[in-house]
């Protein structure tokens, strides 16, 4: 049990150091970011080192599980701000893709769902216009 | 049978859900109204990259940094930002894949006459847009590189379509369902069109923590020609200097800063390390404790006592 706990933590201190790699070493230690001055209260303008590398390895990890090469993680990791590190963390799975194809063989599709979209809506804004009802489907 | 009967129920349940949640919020003004005199614009120079299955994202990215002066394959772009378990690209990654290639990405504001400045300033605007409904949602990206506000047409790099032409009213309502979102990509030191202080701003400040310097210190100049003297563009542009280990003129800009203000606790401890880096072991604490001696934020204190160890440890190597 014990070896067992203790060879989780040397894997995990393996996948953080591999995450370290190429983690832009932007100024001496201690110094305090611009984004803290522009917003002292979010929690992403405060974070030590350490929780910025432990959300690296989160991000990395699941890009990973998504299918990306390991050595593109790093360098998507790269472009990655606080604030977004935070975003991902845990939540890669909940956010948008946009990736939808709009192919020729499919176009027509796409535009007949286009003008629906606009038809429903122009239509039921008539509608709400007498009845007011619109207004309690709507979001 | 238990699975079929299922289908059937699911398949009368999906119009019902079509017309209680495809949401019909009608679009408010602020969001469509152009001004009176907008003429129209199209930038055909545009190149165009089609996409493969899926892969609008990264061809949407190809295509605005292509205007941008950055050349890059499609190829790449798509390691870069297309995440295959999800069979699409994230916001996040579009930005940060901009910010990999040099340049700033930027939010826009939601509302047509954002992308029509953006476009009248030579920038084609990349969009996310839901062209599915609420319930079943269909997420793409295109480029707008074109607005004729008297055809109420709008025109885009979208999908296999190289000049997709959609009428305002129809497009609004996909973007709608999209949040609105759009970024444009600027070359350091570049502002937008419609610029937002504090979110231009934060997406600089973005660019110093993937360790972009030399880049955010263009766009913190930039910054100081519209708004000079903001303490935020002043520290910013100083922590740049840091950054690029020109000493020098990171202390004059933090010194100038205090000079204004003499209560940036935050300027004192960045400038006590500054101090530091170039051997001025006394003068770093003289800072610091003076930082120390008026703070009262707990969470400030941490920082400043970790700054305060770090030039003692430094000057005991530096002085051995």
């Amino acid at each position: 049990m014990g070896l067992q706990r203790a060879r989780g933590a040397l894997l995990r201190l393996v996948s953080i150091s591999i995450v370290c790699m190429g983690f832009a070493q932007v100024a001496p230690a201690g110094v305090i970011g611009t984004a803290y001055m522009l917003d002292e209260e979010s929690r992403a303008a405060s974070l030590s080192r350490i929780e910025v590398l432990l959300a690296r390895e989160d991000v990395g990890r699941q890009l990973e599980a998504f299918g990306v090469g390991r050595a593109m993680v790093l360098e998507r990791l790269n472009g990655l701000s606080n604030a977004e590190l935070l975003e991902l963390e845990g939540q890669i799975e909940s956010q948008v893709a946009g990736g939808d194809i709009l192919a020729r063989t499919r176009g027509r599709d796409g535009y007949i769902q286009e003008y629906l979209a606009a038809a429903r809506c122009s239509a039921r804004e008539k509608f709400s216009k007498r009845a007011g009802w619109c207004r309690l489907f709507s979001f | 049978m238990f699975g079929a009967r299922k289908v059937l129920q699911k398949s009368r349940l999906v119009p019902a859900l079509f017309v209680l949640t495809s949401g019909c919020a009608s679009i408010p003004p602020s969001v469509s109204e152009l001004p009176d005199a907008a003429q129209a614009v199209e930038l055909e120079g545009t190149p165009f990259f089609p996409q493969e299955r899926y892969q609008c994202g990264p061809a949407a990215l190809t295509t605005v940094l292509a205007m941008s002066d950055v050349d890059v394959a499609l190829d790449n772009m798509v390691d870069k930002v297309y995440l295959p378990g999800r069979q699409g690209s994230l916001q996040i990654e579009l930005m940060a894949a901009t910010r990999t290639e040099g340049r700033l990405p930027y939010q826009v504001d939601g509302t047509l006459d954002a992308i029509w400045k953006e476009l009248e300033a030579g920038r084609p605007v990349l969009v996310l847009q839901n062209l599915g409904v609420a319930a079943i949602p269909r997420w793409h990206y295109a480029v707008v590189v074109g607005i004729d506000a008297e055809r109420s047409e709008i025109v885009l790099r979208s999908g296999t379509d190289k000049r997709r032409v959609t009428p305002i009213r129809t497009y609004l309502h996909t973007w709608r369902r999209g949040g609105y979102w759009g970024m444009v990509v600027l070359a350091p030191g570049e502002l937008p069109a419609t610029v937002d202080r504090s979110r231009y701003f934060a997406a600089i400040a973005a660019l110093e923590e993937v360790g972009r310097a030399e880049d955010a210190a263009a766009a913190w100049r930039a910054a100081l020609r519209k708004w000079p003297g903001d303490s935020v563009a002043l520290f910013g542009l100083a922590n740049a200097y840091l950054s690029l280990q020109d000493f020098g003129a990171a202390e004059t800009t933090y010194r100038d800063l205090l000079d204004r203000d003499r209560s940036l606790l935050v300027v004192r401890n960045n400038l006590a390390l500054t101090l530091a880096e170039q051997g001025e072991y006394d003068a770093a604490m003289e800072e610091i404790g003076v930082a120390l001696s008026a703070n009262s934020d707990p969470v400030l204190e941490k920082q400043l006592r970790n700054t305060e160890a770090t030039i003692r440890r430094r000057m005991a190597s530096g002085e051995r």
